[in-house]
């Protein structure tokens, strides 16, 4: 099954999860996805992702100043966006509870 | 090495922009923002872009989709191009030789000085359509009423002129302050103008089939 049409469902849940933690610029974000196991997902997915998500008032930026490069803005979870993440972690873990049966009924094992 | 580097960040990014120049302008800032520490940071890696990103407009593509944009129109094609460009051509030639005919420099000139004309004529419609409402319709240029309870004739007309006449005096101060208003209210005016111009080629209408029956029933 084709990776990259799964990720498009659950590219926010991934990328709220990722900043739950920690407060992260672009490039760092997309790093903690591929080290978390999705080394399939697009640059720019992640970062049209980290857009629409701040449009939609989950995350707010702010500017570090670096010393070796240029400024980077980081992302961060606000009120919204926490609970944005705890609502779409239900669903997505009583979906892939229910998917696990399903799997598991019928056989079909990897 | 760094100079072919950030050559390479500025063709990508500009490719990038380029496929995102049909959003609004605030939209396209907004994804583009981080491209360009994005752009820097890969090729910091040693990783050509496209090798690692893929064409700049699939990545312009993957963006907005991303983002929750609708996908980019499709470029419109350079025959409806050059067509839409001779049609508006030849609409400006028409529009200027007929402000030429009447002695104006410009469309625009012309439409401006017969603006304020509109503008009575809308008035005098609008306060007809008022007075007939009131005393009932009648072909004519002047409101008339005959129906009235109790007034004479005579009161009505003036009534009714006094009505005609301060709708035309409105009429030209909503057309002095309409440039002002916002967009939606501009919008009502011009649907409201385009009521009432059918409504006055319907009375002319009228008035042109009464003016004939009368005509060859006692002209002869």
């Amino acid at each position: 099954m084709d990776t990259t049409q799964l990720l498009k469902g659950v590219l926010d849940l991934a990328v709220l999860a990722v900043l739950r933690d920690e407060d992260g610029y672009g490039y760092d974000i997309l790093r903690r996805l591929r080290a978390g196991g999705l080394d399939e997902v697009g640059d720019a997915s992640v970062y049209g992702t980290l857009r629409r998500l701040y449009n939609a008032g989950c995350l707010t930026t702010y500017v570090v100043a670096s010393e070796e490069g240029p400024h980077r803005k980081y992302y961060a979870l606000n009120k919204t966006g926490s609970a944005q993440l705890e609502r779409s972690a239900k669903v997505w873990r009583g979906f892939a509870t229910a998917m696990d049966a399903l799997l598991d009924d019928t056989g079909g094992r990897a | 090495m760094k100079k072919t580097l950030d050559a390479e960040v500025a063709v990508y990014y500009a490719q990038v922009a380029e496929a995102l120049r049909d959003l609004p302008a605030a939209q396209r800032a907004d994804l583009l923002e981080d491209l360009m520490p994005h752009l820097r940071e890969v090729a910091a890696e040693g990783a050509e872009l496209d090798l690692r990103l893929g064409a700049p407009t699939a990545y312009a593509d993957e963006l907005r989709a991303a983002a929750g944009l609708p996908p980019a129109a499709a470029p419109t094609s350079e025959v409806a191009q050059h067509l839409r460009r001779e049609v508006r051509e030849l609409a400006d030639h028409a529009g200027r030789a007929v402000a030429g005919l009447l002695g104006f420099g410009s469309v625009e000139r012309l439409l401006g000085a017969i603006r304020p004309a509109w503008w009575l004529a809308r008035g005098y419609v609008a306060g007809m359509i008022v007075t007939a409402a009131v005393f009932g319709w009648h072909d004519g240029i002047v409101p008339r009423a005959e129906l009235i309870n109790g007034a004479t004739p005579g009161g009505a007309i003036f009534v009714g002129c006094v009505v005609v006449l301060a709708a035309m005096v409105g009429s030209v101060r909503i057309g002095r302050i309409a440039t002002g208003w916002p967009l939606e209210r501009r919008l009502a005016l011009w649907v409201l103008d385009v009521v009432l111009l059918g409504v006055a080629l319907a009375a002319l209408h009228n008035a042109d089939v009464a003016a004939r029956l009368s005509h060859e029933l006692y002209g002869k």
